[in-house]
């Protein structure tokens, strides 16, 4: 069974460049081709395609992802893969994120494109093999959530002046909302990170969203 | 006037009745003569009082017309002594007009009189304020105008590289690897062609990026200041811990004169803390409240003098990070010990049409 193509592209040597590479394969058919941000919109509901190759930097008055999401709305049948030059994993989330199927950088070797291609069509995803590397790290840099140990418990006092911290004041300001001088301030947030071991302000921070402290 | 007793003589009578009869007779006239005078003195007297009668009205008018010229005098008089008084004050009271009307550049003349002097100088004092005000207005104009325009023209420059000479060269790769694989292109040279192309995709990618990263306009602050982080923890090996509050996925989203000015003294920042710091930990926290954004970058490093960075050569970081906050309507504050790190916080407020 072939799986039919639509290539999205504002370069037409780009275009003409895949499409010779794609013609090779004998599983694959490009079905149709579009230049700007309008005309994929309206081949994907003209054309009767598996998968869509979309370039996220195409002339219109969408954005790249503000695209990618109206095309993987407008026919959820049809799978989204992106070719993109960004080597970022911010836009590598947000492109899952709003319903696409590949990401692959354009860079990166024909091989990569066929197996986000076939990986699509099948409903699986892929993520570009350049990438690889930089999406563990992006997912090893989460932070892991922050919780009091039993015996390391905040004072209702303490959790006060962790949420006040939370929200960006300083120990000076935080003394001025509860009343208490700005050492009483400081010996309470040396407390606070102590008993939960946490390095600094952003820290807090995580601890205040993790236990509800702040929204 | 004499007695009027009768003389008389006894014994020798006739002999002097002759000239008693004489004396008598000079008395009788007299008497006639006083009585005439008396009438005409009464007479006198009577016509004086009947010509006084005769003047009371006409003298009533005359002093009362007096009374009412005189009045009048008097109050020309002082209108026109007022006037002569207020006179060195009309110009001052013109130079208040003008300034304001906001026309500073032509300070009151100082009058002579003391007091006046005393009142010109504070007027000036004042015009030279409103001046002073009006140079500082125009100047934040302009600088507004400078650094949104500079940021307009990186957009763009970094756009025109990423979209046009990026995807040309990514064009230009996709056909160079279609020739190759068709064999209309050696394949040694094919390769050797390819590794330059990537090589300048990479360059021209990154030289957008570092103008100003299409991160920021697509998915916005958090996501491009989690890709600043990314490439200086690489670049540096410094752990930047990062943690945002109410901006995931920002919406609705920020301003993009507050997110860029945020995102700009957040890489001032983070620079200044790789290049002096020696810092092991760096904390960098983004927080949205309804009615503010406020940015935190904290570091235990070495710390400095925080009035003594603005005589040196680093000065212009500093100023330029308060001037972006400025222009938004927030404050930059920078606390620093020397040995006890720096903490640099950045308030934005938003308005309600944003928020």
């Amino acid at each position: 069974m072939t799986i039919r193509i639509l290539v999205a592209d504002d370069h037409t040597v780009f275009r003409s460049g895949l499409r010779a590479l794609l013609q090779r394969e004998a599983d694959l058919e490009i079905v149709g081709e579009a230049g700007c941000a309008d005309e994929v919109l309206e081949r994907l509901q003209t054309t009767q395609s598996d998968v869509l190759l979309l370039d996220l930097a195409m002339p219109g008055g969408l954005s790249g992802p503000q695209l990618a999401e109206a095309a993987a709305k407008a026919q959820p049948a049809v799978r989204v893969v992106v070719l993109t030059m960004h080597e970022d994993t911010h836009y590598l989330r947000e492109m899952f994120r709003v319903g696409v199927h590949g990401y692959v950088l354009k860079k990166s070797g024909i091989e990569d494109v066929l197996r986000a291609i076939r990986a699509a069509a099948l409903g699986e995803f892929y993520v570009d093999s350049a990438l690889g590397g930089l999406t563990v790290s992006s997912l090893l840099a989460q932070p892991a959530p922050v919780t009091e140990a039993p015996g390391a418990v905040l004072t209702a006092r303490e959790r006060e002046v962790c949420r006040w911290l939370a929200l960006g004041y300083t120990n000076a300001e935080v003394g001025r909302e509860l009343f208490i001088s700005e050492r009483t301030v400081e010996s309470h947030r040396t407390s606070i990170m102590a008993k939960l071991q946490l390095p600094n302000r952003a820290g807090l921070v995580r601890f205040a969203l993790d236990s509800g402290l702040i929204k | 006037m004499c007695s009027r007793r009768p003389l008389q003589w006894r014994g020798r009578r006739d002999s002097v009745a002759a000239p008693i009869e004489r004396v008598r007779a000079a008395v009788r006239s007299l008497e006639g003569r006083r009585a005439v005078a008396e009438e005409s003195y009464h007479a006198v007297l009577k016509r004086r009082a009947e010509r006084g009668k005769n003047i009371l009205k006409p003298g009533f008018w005359r002093q009362a017309w007096l009374v009412l010229s005189g009045l009048a005098i008097a109050l020309v008089l002082s209108w026109f002594a007022a006037r002569a008084a207020s006179r060195p004050v009309l110009p001052l009271i013109a130079a208040a007009r003008r300034t304001g009307s906001g026309l500073v550049d032509q300070p009151a003349a100082v009058p002579t009189d003391p007091d006046l002097a005393q009142v010109a100088f504070a007027l000036n004092e004042m015009t030279a304020l409103v001046a002073s005000r009006a140079r500082e207005e125009g100047r934040r104009q302009l600088l507004d105008r400078t650094i949104s325009s500079l940021e307009d023209e990186r957009r763009r420059i970094a756009r025109e590289l990423h979209d046009d000479v990026g995807q040309s060269l990514s064009a230009l790769l996709m056909e160079l690897r279609a020739q190759k694989s068709a064999g209309v292109l050696a394949s040694m040279l094919g390769s050797e062609l390819e590794v330059r192309v990537l090589g300048l995709i990479d360059s021209v990618y990154r030289m957008a990026l570092d103008l100003r990263p299409a991160l920021l306009d697509d998915l916005g602050l958090i996501a491009a200041l989690g890709r600043q982080i990314e490439e200086l923890t690489a670049r540096h090996g410094l752990p930047i811990d990062f943690q945002s509050v109410g901006l995931e996925r920002e919406m609705p989203r920020l301003p993009r004169g507050i997110k860029t000015a945020l995102y700009r003294v957040a890489q001032e920042a983070l620079h200044n803390i790789m290049r002096h710091a020696h810092a092991q930990r760096v904390s960098l926290v983004v927080i949205r409240r309804p009615d503010e954004v406020v940015l935190l970058v904290e570091d235990d490093g070495v710390g400095f003098d925080v009035e003594s960075i603005r005589h040196s050569a680093d000065a212009l970081g500093v100023l330029g990070m308060e001037e972006r906050v400025t222009l938004c309507g927030g404050t930059l504050t920078i606390e620093s010990t020397p040995g006890q790190g720096t903490n640099l916080r950045a308030r934005i407020p938003l308005s309600e049409a944003i928020s």
